[in-house]
């Protein structure tokens, strides 16, 4: 198999783990609505005083609630699963640019949480749609933030933040906290050629501020609209 | 805490639920008639035009899949026996493609799945509100 041939496959089972996940995160958010609707109706006939034992009604409502609070979480997260797999839909599309980090941070703090680090988020307001490739902003993103991740020690926090600048839209990632011994390296970076693919794809940059050998921020530097040259390879 | 809204006008409406998920459509139903709305519910697409024939609902609550007819296709009928019933698709499909598809195709709006009910009763209320006025015109 050449590299072509390689390139296609990836691009197809790519589409088809999306065509999955999209069909599976479907399933979930039915099943959750069945859940949602039976835990709602448990609640009006708690509120319509239907169970006569006070001690009983106690124990149910706050069952209720429970169920209710996790329910919340579960959903959201489906929202954020669904939202992924339906990223690689079409190749360059308007899209805001929180939306999608909120959809990738929904998978990358599990990964901020193994190594007890906060993620703090600050989003610009009045930022502009961006007209690019989503999924691949999405990669870069992600890409970005597990380097950082690895170049960290337990407990700290990562500060994401996003502006505009330089007549481009800016994601951040500022690290406090310690650099983790035998951690990731800036020539890590620079090597990953998968990365340099994305950002050259989308006609974004990253440029790294650092000092004493540790990175201070690192920013992510995406144009406003997709380049007519710049064409997407998924 | 859970709160049971009164303030649509609950004698006049009827609500009509489409989706082939049989225990979500039961348990909502049960949840309107609690809250003394008189609601029906059909799980498949020619079930539910001939309980529209019948009972001529005033919202429609339509999921888009279904294994006999599409929903897309269940609301063009739906439309055709009376343009005036509104439909508010209700979804657990992740794209924003199938419900902007079915509002340019007539629905009153869309909702994902799983969807608050307090904020489901508000955009009934809201579709109702646009039937009557519809009819007043009329």
């Amino acid at each position: 198999m050449n590299s072509f041939e390689g390139d296609i496959l990836r691009e197809k089972q790519l589409q088809m783990v999306g065509r999955l996940l999209a069909g599976f995160s479907h399933q979930l958010k039915n099943h959750l609505a069945v859940i949602k609707e039976s835990n709602g109706l448990l609640g009006d006939m708690l509120d319509m005083g239907q169970v006569e034992n006070k001690v009983v009604q106690d124990r149910l409502q706050k069952i209720v609630e429970t169920v209710g609070n996790r329910l919340e979480k579960t959903a959201e997260m489906a929202k954020h699963l669904s939202g992924f797999a339906h990223r690689n839909d079409a190749p360059l599309s308007p899209f805001h640019l929180q939306d999608i980090l909120d959809e990738d941070l929904a998978f990358l703090r599990r990964f901020a949480e193994l190594k007890s680090l906060d993620v703090a988020l600050s989003f610009g307001q009045g930022l502009p749609m961006l007209s690019s490739n989503p999924a691949l902003v999405q990669f870069i993103f992600s890409s970005l933030f597990l380097f950082l991740l690895s170049t960290l020690s337990s407990g700290g926090t990562i500060s994401v933040f996003t502006e505009q600048r330089n007549g481009a839209i800016c994601v951040g990632l500022r690290p406090e906290g310690l650099a983790a011994d035998g951690g990731s390296t800036l020539d890590d970076l620079d090597s990953d050629q998968a990365l340099q693919t994305a950002l050259k794809y989308i006609g974004a940059n990253v440029s790294i501020q650092s000092a004493d050998g540790r990175i201070r921020t690192i920013l992510f530097l995406i144009p406003h609209f997709h380049a007519s040259h710049c064409a997407s390879p998924i | 805490m859970h709160h049971i809204s009164r303030e649509i006008d609950m004698n006049k409406l009827n609500i009509l639920i489409i989706d082939d998920e049989v225990e979500f459509a039961s348990t909502l139903v049960e949840r309107f008639s609690l809250r003394g709305i008189e609601a029906r519910s059909a799980n498949r697409g020619v079930e539910a035009l001939a309980l529209v024939e019948a009972c001529v609902p005033d919202v429609v609550i339509l999921d888009l899949k279904m294994p006999d007819l599409s929903g897309l296709e269940v609301m063009s009928r739906i439309k055709g026996i009376d343009p005036s019933i509104e439909i508010i698709i209700l979804t657990g499909h992740g794209s924003t493609t199938a419900g902007i598809d079915g509002m340019e195709q007539g629905a009153f709006d869309y909702m994902m799945k799983p969807v608050d009910l307090t904020v489901l009763l508000e955009k009934i209320d809201q579709a109702y509100k646009k039937r009557m006025a519809g009819r007043k015109e009329s």
